[in-house]
């Protein structure tokens, strides 16, 4: 007799010859956009310092631990979620993020710093780290022959889902807020049913291909030098300078990226002089040239290769860096919008790009395993980007430079970071076939 | 159908997401109110 989990193993979730592989993509991104949330944290900031009696730093510290636990649990659980396929994984990741939701709603109840810290930090966050690598890997597979864009189709979905998890946070709480209440814990508890609702159809939805599947009429390219034909295990890969020349060109495009979008309105105000509401109104717009840059500059790497797409967000990348100043000077609005829109398309770009530049080096095999690990690179630029710029800003504006003037200098260091990545990403080559798995 | 439907069911909130930062972003590219000159003093 069948277990009543039986549906929920791997091996259920084959599609069956004339399964849709398009039915996938829906799925992947119902996924993201649900722990995309993370991103929006920042409205709850206010309300949820109100609410629990305590300072806004202590707060935002369960959004850090958050980010921390995704890089870590993705790099932990990767083996786990190949495994257990992506079933099981997504709704690992639904009971973990949506719980993590109901307990910080809790939080909120029984007035809890340490319940919130526990709850949307390290239950959500491991949550957050399932669910993002298991439906990427997924679709790797999927879409063996247009791997960028499908990565990016799931990715843009976690952009996406902070375009959602904003608003939708503050029209919730707009409602429930009332006499000696912000509304931020039954805005909570309403995201996590709400979420339940896209991740169980996402879970339920998603299949994996069989073993030895490929597209119709498609016909695997004989390995070239930039894709290899063959499998690497993650024990094994993990241990290459491939793996390692990865992570810097990931950490260093975050760190660049993060340095804009950290302070995307004070910067706009400070440079131009222009309104808190404008400020905002810039947020805004990155956030959709962020979004939008995960599956618009994924899919080009389709064409273009992954090596070259990545040379493009480091170089053009560091050449819009270096004309911010002189936006700046001339107080040039428009230059400075298109020039930061274009540098956070490539931001967004970069964190979709890195599953097919993974399966383009390493193989498919366990392509989402390596996704985890690599994804520490994503935790470690969160800490150290922003850390950067606000250190670097702050001295300047001691130092008696305007405030205007003194994130000049943090744009030539991103430039010197785009330049570091620049440099590992021309130092990867194919990974020795010594590497190369048997028989995966 | 089913694939209608599943694109769907993730367009909409995306849709309403990227309305929501749109709306967000328009004092952006509005123009200041123009100065009008008061009336002058009969």
């Amino acid at each position: 007799m069948s277990s009543p989990f039986s549906a929920l193993a791997r091996e259920s979730t084959v599609g069956q010859p004339g399964f849709n592989r398009w039915l996938v993509p829906p799925a992947a991104i119902a996924v993201h956009m649900c722990i995309g949330q993370v991103y929006g944290f920042s409205v709850f900031n206010k309300p949820l310092t109100l609410a629990l009696g305590t300072d806004i730093t202590k707060v935002q510290f369960a959004y850090q631990i958050a980010l921390m636990m995704l890089g870590l649990s993705a790099a932990v659980f990767g083996k786990w979620v190949e495994r257990s396929g992506p079933r099981k994984t997504m709704l690992a990741s639904l009971f973990l993020f949506c719980g993590g939701l109901v307990l910080s709603s809790l939080a909120v109840r029984i007035q809890s710093l340490p319940l919130l810290l526990f709850g949307y930090g390290i239950v959500g966050g491991i949550g957050l780290g399932l669910g993002y690598i298991s439906p990427v890997s997924t679709l790797v597979k999927w879409f063996p022959d247009r791997p960028g864009m499908a990565t990016g189709m799931a990715i843009m979905g976690f952009g996406g889902g902070a375009l959602i998890g904003s608003p939708l946070a503050q029209e919730l709480m707009k409602h429930f807020a009332g006499e000696g209440t912000t509304g931020a814990g039954e805005a909570l508890l309403v995201m996590a049913g709400s979420y339940s609702v896209f991740m169980l159809f996402g879970a339920f939805l998603v299949r994996v291909p069989a073993e030895g599947w490929r597209p119709e009429g498609w016909v695997p390219k004989a390995a070239t030098q930039a894709i290899t034909g063959a499998s690497v295990a993650v024990d094994t890969a993990w241990k290459t300078p491939q793996f390692w020349l990865l992570w810097v060109v990931l950490c260093m495009n975050v760190s660049a990226g993060i340095g804009v979008l950290g302070r995307a309105a004070d910067m706009c105000q400070d440079m131009f002089g222009v309104s808190a509401a404008i400020g905002a109104g810039f947020t805004g717009l990155l956030s959709i040239f962020n979004m939008g840059g995960r599956f618009a500059w994924s899919s080009v790497s389709d064409l273009t290769g992954r090596k070259a797409v990545y040379s493009i967000y480091f170089i053009l990348g560091a050449a819009l860096y270096a004309v911010l100043p002189y936006a700046q000077q001339t107080q040039n609005k428009t230059l400075f919008v298109a020039c930061t829109a274009l540098i956070i398309s490539m931001y967004g770009g970069g964190f979709a790009t890195i599953p097919a530049y993974l399966r383009d080096l390493f193989g498919s095999y366990q392509v989402g395993a390596i996704h985890g690990r690599l994804i520490t690179a994503w935790s470690v630029a969160a800490v150290i980007g922003p850390g950067l710029i606000n250190s670097l800003f702050t001295s300047r504006v001691a130092g008696g430079i305007p405030k205007a003037e003194a994130y000049n200098g943090t744009f030539y260091l991103m430039c010197a970071l785009l330049g570091v990545g620049l440099v590992s990403n021309l130092l990867v080559r194919p990974v020795s076939e010594r590497h190369h798995l048997k028989q995966p | 159908m089913k694939l209608f439907l599943s694109w769907l069911l993730v367009a909409l909130p995306l849709g309403w997401g990227v309305t929501q930062s749109i709306k967000k972003a328009t004092p952006l590219f509005s123009q200041p109110p123009a100065q009008t000159a008061p009336a002058p003093v009969p």
